[in-house]
């Protein structure tokens, strides 16, 4: 149980953790010039991803902060820790014959890409997204969605573990 | 004068419904409607609100807004001229952020996003701060300031009271008291309608669905507060021990630090103190619910936490699977603890039709028939009328006298009655 909470935790500091502040305030068209040529560069060049991982985590240590990097590397760790794991399997199954080095460089690749798409994500604004919505003109109810999904994942997150915590605390002997 | 609200229903809520001719009601004017719990209150409020529909019910009839029936008016155009405050207040928020929520709350309004009404109601430090990490009085607060602000001419509060301290209770009254001078109309669902008395020109109280009075305000028709008193009991043993604790919300300042506390077994703690402080925080900690950054909790014996809001509580359905589970399928005593908290007509309804009332006395009941040592619960009266109050106070003296230990939080003054020791949380 306490692995689920502290996976809730984690996800909570990656994404929801902060409001409208920091990079999040920055100006749409510069936020947009940065995920371009952030894309641009882990599509191009091969081991790209890697620079952009790192200049992420560095933006992401100014803003949001400490706690959001260690979340964000440990979540992204898991993840890599997954992609290496898989890959050594199919090499043990036969499947695939890649070097201890190669393995080691699948683990980096998804822990810079996973990070900077964390990024990307936790500098994007819901509020910005909500007001592109209704200049776009879509429907008044529609405009409401980004916003409400940053404001109840969060406390659907937060009932879940409550609720799991006070069913464990039932059953316990 | 024409009223700012009129309704007329022929049938409405549930099936078997009510019947509430000519409710009407003119700026200046407060309505109280009051009522034991589960007698239709927060229902009555749907229907005015025109929320009833959205959450399976029905309304024959009409409410007029002004001149127009709630039906043909647009959300965004009921949004300001109708404020709605819910029993569960954390449901009326959309915003991640107290900023966020406030503003969009206004622009959606047509309003500029000024911050005189969340500074005047001790928000102004939290603009910044995540809504998930509001207490559940700092959100109501919240939601007065947008409602103020945004200039509704009706604003409808559903049991303002339950989860705010003594200090929001007084700037509430005042706050009702300038609003009803400026000429907007307000109706309270609440059930300590004697709290309006001063202010309240109207009632209607309910009872089983059905109004047994609806018309000027009388305050005879109001039973007085319940009158509940017992000795003060002591104990020297340690129940649970909190010791150095440090603790803080994700991206928020320390709630705790280095915090120690005793909670002595076998008697009545309430923690008590203004809201935000901490309370419920405390009582999470104190179950396991949450793990504190540092420092240590010892404690003997089960213990159980039921939380302010009642439907995080429950692992099945209805009422009957719920209380079947927890008294482990011994339906003598299910039936016994149904009659007792007046239980017996909700049995077999699911969970999430009941009123917050019906899911607290559930929660309390189920929690009750499953034998801990140790109880921590976060506000138990909260939203209960004095019968059901009075039932759940004297379970808890009864559960302290047979050596149980019972930790609550509460703002309730009729729980302060039943106290053997208090911890004021948020001071040194």
């Amino acid at each position: 149980m306490s692995i689920i909470g502290a996976l809730v935790s984690i996800v909570y500091k990656v994404f929801f953790m902060r409001g409208e502040e920091g990079f999040r305030r920055a100006e749409f068209f510069s936020k947009l010039i940065f995920i371009l040529s952030t894309l641009t560069l882990v599509f191009r060049r091969p081991d790209g991803v890697i620079i952009t991982g790192f200049i992420t985590l560095l933006l992401g240590l100014y803003h949001p902060g400490i706690e959001w990097a260690l979340s964000t590397l440990v979540l992204t760790s898991t993840l890599g820790a997954y992609m290496g794991l898989s890959t050594l399997l199919s090499n043990f199954l036969g499947w695939s014959s890649l070097s201890i080095f190669q393995v080691f460089m699948v683990v980096v690749r998804t822990i810079s890409f996973s990070t900077t798409i964390i990024f990307i994500v936790t500098i994007l604004s819901p509020r910005a997204l909500s007001n592109i919505l209704r200049k776009i003109g879509l429907k008044k109810l529609v405009v409401h969605i980004p916003i409400l999904i940053w404001r109840l994942i969060p406390y659907g997150m937060k009932w879940f573990t409550e609720s799991l915590m006070i069913g464990s605390l039932k059953t316990k002997e | 004068m024409q009223p700012v609200i009129y309704a007329e229903l022929r049938e409405a809520g549930y099936p078997n419904g009510f019947t509430i001719r000519d409710v009407e009601l003119y700026p200046g004017e407060l309505l109280v409607i009051a009522g034991e719990s589960g007698s239709g209150k927060t229902t009555l409020v749907r229907v005015l609100t025109g929320t009833i529909e959205l959450v399976g019910g029905y309304c024959r009839g009409k409410v007029l807004i002004g001149n127009t029936p709630i039906n043909e008016i647009s959300p965004n155009e009921l949004h300001s001229k109708v404020a709605y405050i819910p029993q569960e207040p954390w449901f009326a928020l959309i915003g991640y952020s107290v900023e966020i929520e406030y503003c969009h709350s206004l622009a959606v309004a047509g309003h500029t996003c000024e911050f005189f009404n969340l500074m005047k109601l001790g928000l102004g430090r939290k603009l910044k701060n995540p809504t998930y990490g509001l207490s559940a009085g700092e959100t109501q607060r919240l939601i007065w300031a947008e409602a103020l602000t945004r200039n509704s001419s009706i604003i409808i509060l559903d049991e303002p009271l339950v989860y705010i301290d003594r200090y929001a209770r007084e700037m509430l009254q005042s706050v009702v008291k300038t609003t009803l001078k400026d000429g907007k109309a307000v109706v309270v669902v609440d059930h300590n309608p004697l709290f309006w008395k001063d202010l309240a020109s109207k009632i209607i109280y309910l009872q089983n669905g059905q109004p047994i009075y609806s018309g000027q305000w009388r305050n005879d028709l109001i039973s007085h507060s319940l009158t509940f008193n017992r000795g003060v009991r002591s104990s020297g043993e340690v129940a649970i021990r909190v010791e150095n604790i440090w603790f803080k919300y994700p991206g928020g300042e320390y709630l705790f630090r280095d915090f120690s506390l005793s909670i002595k077994e076998k008697i009545i703690t309430g923690l008590t103190g203004p809201n935000g402080s901490g309370k419920s925080t405390l009582l999470k900690i104190m179950a396991g619910v949450l793990k504190p950054k540092r420092g240590k909790v010892i404690g003997k014996g089960k213990r159980i936490y039921t939380p302010e809001n009642p439907l995080l509580y429950f692992a099945k359905p209805t009422p009957w699977e719920e209380l079947h589970y927890a008294g482990s399928g011994d339906e003598s005593k299910l039936l016994d603890i149904a009659e007792r908290f007046n239980l017996n007509k909700v049995l077999h309804r699911p969970l999430a039709r009941l009123s917050s009332g019906e899911r607290r006395r559930v929660a309390l009941a189920s929690a009750f028939l499953s034998k801990y040592q140790i109880y921590l619960l976060d506000e138990p009266t909260g939203g209960l009328d004095d019968d059901s109050s009075r039932e759940v106070l004297e379970h808890l003296t009864e559960m302290a006298d047979s050596g149980l230990t019972i930790i609550l939080s509460t703002h309730d003054e009729r729980v302060f009655r039943i106290l053997d020791e208090t911890v004021e949380v948020g001071g040194e």
